[in-house]
């Protein structure tokens, strides 16, 4: 799982990507972050349907998700629109919720199959905002 | 860094994650020659998908449908 982690954030901010904005390292990494998002939400759907998840956590999860989504979609309109502080603050939100949907739903699963398969997601998200964090845009601060 | 030394990289992913390695191509291949706006465009309808997704896994099912009596 490191190798996978460590290969996403050298590799992608590399991608050869035309008309590069002023928040390119942000673009890419908000990219890679919807990207995993979608794939946990699949993985979790997968375990609900495969009895591993409980559907009371099935509706923690969703639910959690669906804010790290709305957060998302926040991050994508503030990087449209290439305003700083917007910017700082949608990204805050975004890894609030990152932060919520780990404590309030992945740590809470009881299956350790399932929780081991969504933690990597969280921990691939984590390590995606540690990079755009170490390579903010001038005038995005955190 | 250059392709070469990208290229090592992902190569060496590949040969112990074959897995991991394939969502690095596919990332990198879903951002390959387009624009930041592009980019963001298409992540846009991701998240809506995933908004639209959870949504539906929060509804409540459906209950039966009672026979129809004549």
């Amino acid at each position: 799982m490191y190798r996978l982690v460590l290969a996403i954030a050298l590799t992608l901010p590399l991608a050869g990507c035309a008309a590069r904005g002023p928040y390119h390292a942000a673009v890419v990494v908000e990219h890679d972050a919807s990207s995993v998002v979608q794939a946990l939400q699949q993985a979790e759907i997968t375990e609900f349907n495969a009895g591993r998840i409980s559907a009371s956590e099935h509706q923690t999860l969703e639910a959690g998700i669906q804010k790290v989504a709305l957060a998302g979609v926040a991050l994508n309109n503030a990087l449209s629109a290439g305003v700083p502080t917007s910017i700082t603050g949608a990204l805050n939100a975004f890894v609030q919720t990152v932060t919520d949907l780990n404590t309030s739903g992945v740590l809470s699963i009881k299956n350790q199959q399932s929780q081991q398969i969504l933690t990597t997601s969280i921990n691939t998200l984590k390590a995606i905002i540690a990079n755009l964090q170490a390579n903010l845009p001038t005038g995005v601060t955190q | 860094m250059n392709v070469q030394t990208l290229l090592n990289i992902l190569n060496g992913v590949a040969e112990l994650e074959p897995v991991a390695a394939g969502l690095v191509l596919s990332l990198i291949n879903g951002l390959k020659g387009k624009s930041d706006a592009e980019i963001l465009q298409g992540d846009a309808t991701v998240w809506a998908a995933i908004v639209t997704s959870a949504h539906a896994q929060l509804q409540p099912p459906a209950p039966p449908t009672p026979p129809i009596t004549q």
